[in-house]
Parts: structure tokens; sequence; C-alpha cells
């Protein structure tokens, strides 16, 4: 119940800030466990998209997964060649934020270096324009944290 | 903390701790950032007053805790209001129809209980999406394929349960219609299972045939609130082994008769199976003085003026494209005779399209231009989205005749000229055998003035849709009454026969008040 519960987006976000002074093994465990909303079987892209870059942190490799599972069926790469007929385009948050940025940052969300935390936190829970906020059934504050630490990870310059 | 209206706080207190019992007091919710999620995304009221909004939501996730929910919510008299996955986008998503209703999210509920090859069907639960379901053939190697709603999130028992349609053949892609077997957890908290699920022993039986016998409840818990359907069965397409098309276009305004008068017979012969989408490039043109000017005339211009400005713009009047699913001479044959039967018409252009052979590979599967098409889900269909932050559907159903097709259209296109909107979707959409659904698109802004105009013109659609008798066949939950209010035929008697059955099933009112205007006896009178 709310009271006693921590899943707001302000209380996310001071777990987050525990989230960087703790040390990433115990914060990996944590986001892994058994978590009935989010389990692997439940996914919104009909195909994960091929990995080569697993991060090894476990937090960030969770955030990755709930990205391929959550994320990736709008803000993934768009594909170079369309096999078949056309009907809609696809990528549909990847396309929003070319539209939007028009190469001032990059479209797809993976390849952006500049996110806030407090950012994709407040996007997943609110929504953006035409993208819906999603509930805590569909996206667990455990995923979210992760899915933040993926999309916020350090990462070499030029990368 | 909202408190649902005619609820003590303390009885509200209460029956929230014993929600928490029987959940977890991880899956109640009741703080305001987390109800925000609960807000309609879509909604026309955003941000105003009357903007539709849950006090609560409760997330259970078995057949079990969703008896003990509704025992506990009828003991207090709490407006319960049920979503699967919560994404009935442009139609309420997770947002109730009665304000200060407590959600019941029965998203956790995501088990998929049987996926049968041979018998090819499914048995889901309400939080099953389409891409789960999706998944789970794919990662079995199944040769099966799942007709999905466009938004590939949603659920398959919420948007059966809603009478949403795809884009594979019949039966399929009428989602209700391709559902067999239910099972139902009534007001009082017992479970029904309809059909051969009323047999103990019904094993595969029960999504095998759909009738059982006595009565047929199943449609009472579609576009309802007399019972939370908590299991579904749907028969599922095996996988064909290609698809082709073929391409259609007529010159003129008055072709769109004799080829609609010859689709729709092919269709009831089984020869054409698919979901084919009239365009008209005219129609769907840029408004104009000219084009102004001839709706503007009292039979909104004749066959002749509307012949001469199509050719002023310098294209044909009618355009759509056949898709055949199965073995390619089967296919061929068909496609053969739908051009043998439209050879006849004058100045018809019938062009053979693509070829695609099935399975399909995985890059393939990443590259569709229109998985949908191929039993895959996307959500590819928020790109028509761009730029806006939501939309309205009004959705009238018209018989299958390029008369009523016809008049249709001119009367939208004179409506959304009045209102100053631009129409923005195609014409008409052969989901289902014997009706067109001639979808109409308002968009929504973060504007009030804007929404304000939106909801006129889509309370306009209902009214003239209803009037004329090509009655929506789903609406908005914010226009629900509007929309019942049109299905008016003596005195009301039918949602009059909707009364009754709830006050029998729901006698407390506890389940999803003022869905498709069923509302309990104790808020009739409060309603619009």
């Amino acid at each position: 119940m709310s009271a006693g519960r921590a899943n707001s987006t302000a209380a996310f976000l001071s777990r987050l800030a525990l989230a960087v002074l703790a040390p990433a093994s115990l914060l990996g465990a944590a986001a892994v466990s058994a978590d009935p909303a989010s389990s692997a079987d439940s996914a919104w892209s009909a195909l994960p998209p091929e990995r080569a870059d697993v991060p090894g942190d476990p937090l960030e490799r969770r955030g990755q997964e709930v990205f391929d599972q959550r994320c990736a069926a709008c803000h993934g790469e768009i594909p170079d060649e369309i096999f078949g007929p056309r009907f809609l385009p696809p990528m549909p948050g990847t396309q929003a934020l070319e539209a939007r940025y028009r190469g001032e940052l990059p479209a797809a969300l993976e390849a952006r270096t500049d996110l806030a935390p407090e950012h994709v936190a407040a996007v997943v829970r609110e929504g953006l324009r035409s993208m819906p906020g999603f509930r805590p059934t569909e996206v667990s504050d455990d995923d979210l944290e992760a899915l933040t630490a993926y999309l916020t990870r350090q990462r070499p310059s030029g990368d | 903390m909202a408190t649902p209206p005619g609820v003590s706080p303390a009885d509200f207190e209460t029956a929230l701790a014993q929600f928490a019992d029987v959940v977890g007091a991880e899956w109640v919710f009741t703080d305001d950032d987390t109800m925000d999620t609960y807000r309609d995304a879509y909604s026309p009221l955003r941000g105003e007053p009357d903007e539709k909004r849950a006090s609560a939501a409760v997330a259970p996730a078995t057949v079990e805790q969703v008896q003990a929910i509704v025992r506990i919510a009828s003991r207090y008299s709490i407006p319960l209001y049920t979503i699967s996955t919560g994404r009935n986008l442009a139609y309420g998503g997770s947002a109730p129809v009665y304000s200060g209703s407590v959600v019941l999210d029965l998203k956790r509920m995501n088990q998929i209980i049987e996926v049968n090859e041979d018998l090819a069907y499914a048995l889901v639960e309400p939080g099953v999406s389409y891409f789960d379901l999706y998944r789970h053939i794919r990662e079995r190697g199944l040769r099966l394929w799942i007709d999905c709603a466009d938004p590939g999130w949603g659920s398959l028992i919420g948007n059966a349960l809603e009478r949403g349609a795809g884009r594979t053949p019949l039966p399929y892609r009428d989602h209700f219609g391709a559902h067999c077997g239910m099972e139902v957890v009534l007001a009082n908290g017992d479970v029904v299972r309809t059909g051969m699920g009323a047999l103990p022993n019904a094993g595969p039986n029960w999504q095998a045939f759909p009738y059982g016998a006595g009565p047929l409840a199943d449609g009472l818990f579609a576009q309802s609130n007399f019972g939370i359907v908590t299991k579904m069965g749907f028969w599922l397409m095996p996988e064909p082994e290609a698809s082709i098309t073929g391409r259609i276009r007529a010159r003129r305004h008055d072709d769109i008769i004799p080829l609609v008068r010859t689709l729709a017979h092919l269709s009831y012969l089984g020869i054409v199976n698919c979901l084919y989408t009239l365009n008209s490039p005219v129609f769907t043109s840029p408004m104009d003085a000219e084009k102004s000017a001839l709706l503007d005339r009292p039979n909104g211009g004749s066959a002749e003026e509307w012949d001469r400005y199509a050719a002023s713009l310098g294209t044909h009047f009618w355009e759509t494209e056949l898709r055949f699913y199965g073995p390619m001479n089967v296919m061929q044959a068909q496609w053969a005779h739908v051009k043998e039967r439209l050879a006849g018409l004058e100045g018809i252009e019938l062009e053979d399209g693509d070829v695609i052979r099935f399975p399909l590979t995985d890059d393939q599967i990443r590259r569709l231009g229109d998985p949908g098409s191929f039993g895959i889900p996307s959500l590819n269909v928020f790109s028509s989205q761009q730029g806006s932050t939501g939309h309205l559907d009004a959705s009238p159903m018209l018989p299958h005749s390029g008369e009523a097709l016809l008049e249709a259209h001119k009367v939208y296109l004179r409506e959304y000229r009045d209102a100053g909107v631009p129409l923005s979707l195609g014409f008409a959409m052969s989901y289902h055998t014997r009706a067109f659904i001639m979808f109409q698109g308002v968009s929504l802004t973060l504007d009030p003035d804007e929404n304000a105009r939106a909801r006129a013109l889509y309370a306009r659609l209902i009214e003239v849709s209803g009037e004329r008798g090509w009655g929506i066949y789903r609406a908005h939950a914010a226009f629900m009454d509007e929309l019942m209010a049109t299905y008016s035929y003596n005195d009301h008697a039918l949602m009059r026969l909707n009364e009754t059955l709830k006050d029998a099933l729901d006698p407390n009112g506890i389940l999803s008040a003022g869905r498709y205007g069923i509302w309990p006896r104790h808020l009739r009178g409060a309603r619009a």
C-alpha cells in the first residue's frame, strides 16, 4: 500500500541515489530477483535484437534485457532495408526522436550518452507525447532501476 | 488518497487492507505517482476536472485472488474497474469509466496455459499480450500464427472483449469471433466456464466447440460489466505456405458499386478472405475549394462532377489490394478468378503484387514492413501518431455495399470539413465478412480548447452514425453513454435488457460501472 511502499518516482530516485553509492554486485543481485510482473516470458518485441555488446555489470545487463523486452520494439534501430510490403514504418519511437533532434542527438536511445536518470524514470512512468506511461505491473521498479542504469551507463569516450 | 464516491474512508481503508492480505501489499497501489500511471494517456479530458481517474489499483496474480477481491469489494461496495494489459489506447486505456473506481489490474495474470499445435488453439489469461504469445510459439518452434491487434502489447483477451480485429484471414482476424471458451468470475465470486468448458472433463474440447448446450453466455461478457473474464481460448491459423497479393485500381466514382458487389460475393464464397482496404486518392486528397463546393451540393456532388474533379487531380478514384494465403497453386487460382470476375469493369486495372514465402527468417522478420499481415506483433502502428499526443477513433460499421460507402464517406467528409479538422485516415476496411469499418480518427493535443473541439466532433460522429444506422462498434470510455444512446430502438429496449441483466448478475454494482453505458441501479440517475 502507498504508505509503506517505495514505488513513487521520487522514492525510486532516492533509491537510485543509493544505488550509485552501493557495490554493483549487491545491486545486481537485487535487480535480477524474481519479479512476476516482468518475467522473461513477458516482452514487447517480436524478436530480441542481436547483441554483441552485453554489459559486464549485472544491473546494466538486466537493464539491457529490459530494454530488449520493453523498449526495443519502438526505440530500436531502424532497419536499413524493409522486407516485403510496407504498411507503417517500424520503430516509431526512434522515428519520433529523429524528427525531433534532426541529427543533433542520436535518435536511437541506446546511442545516447546524455540521458539523465531522472529523465528516463519520468518518461517511463509518465510517458511523453504519444508514448504512454507504464505501470509498475508492466515495468517493475526494479526493472526501471536496471533500465535507467543501462541507458545512463558510463562508456568509454567515442562509444 | 482519493476515496470512491459513496464509500466511507474507513470502509475504503478496510477494503484496501483486505485486498493487500489477498495479493500482498506491494500489489495494492494508492500513492499519487503510481495512480498517475493508471491515467488514460490518450484522454480527451486530460488535465481537466472531468478526467476519469481511479482512486486505487489492485493487481491479482490468480483467479482465486480475483474471486477474493470481488467478495471484499461486494462487502464494502467498492467500485472496481477491470483492465487486462491496460493498453486500450484511444478507447480509455487503464482509466475507469466511473471516476473513483479501484482498477482491477490483471496484467500479472500472464500465464499461457496451453498452445495446442495439432488442434491449433491457445488458452491464455488476460495479462498475456500478442508479443508474449508470439514469443512462446516461436521458442517452441510451433507452426502457428496469431492474428494480432495493431499494437502488439495489447491483451488477446482485452482486445477480443472489445471486439477488436487484425489483419490475417477470417475467422482469425475477428478476435471475438475466433475465441472458443471463456472462464469468468462473477460479481459474487463464483467461477463459470462457458461452452464445453462447463463439462468437468472437457479437456481440449473446451477450445473445439464454442456452444456447448443451452444459452451461449460468452457474448454477455464482451463490451459489458457483467463479469471478469480470467481465461479465453483462441483459434490460431496454421502457418501457410506463402502469401501473394493482387492490386486493383478503378477509374471512376461509380466503379465502387460493381467493384464492391463483386468483392463482397467473392468474400461470401471464401475466395477473397483477406482484410482489404478501399482507398480513394480523390477523397483523401487535401480539402480545396472545389471539393468543398462539391460537398455543399444537396446530393454531395454527382458522380460526373466527382469524376471531373478526379480528372483535374489526374488520379484514379479507387484502389485496393487483395492478399491471399495458402499453397501457391490455390492462391494463383483464387487471384485468377478475381481477375476474371472483374475484367468486365471498364477501366479496371489489375496487377500482380508481392510473393512472400514462409517460414520467414529472423532477419526477414526484423525488417518486415507489415508484420501484422503475417501474424507477427509490432508497435509500428504508433508511427501514425507522429506529432500527436493521442487520438480518438470513431468506427462506424457499414454494409458491404458501394452505395453505402459513398453516402457515408460524403457525410463524414462534410462533418470533418465543418469542424475544420482534416480527414486523416483511409476509406473503408473489410475486417468483417459482411460489414466495413470506416475508421474516423480525431487527434488530441495538450490544449484543452483543441480537445474540446475534438470531443465535439467525436460526439457528432457518434450521433450522425447512429442516425444513419451506421452504428459505431466501440467508443472511448468518456463517450459510452452517448454511443449506447444511439442504440435506442423501442425506447432503449436493449439498454433496459442490459440493465435487467446487470441487476441480476451484479446487484451491488461493483463491476466496471458505466462500461458501455451500463450503470448499476444506484448510479443510473446520475448518468448523462
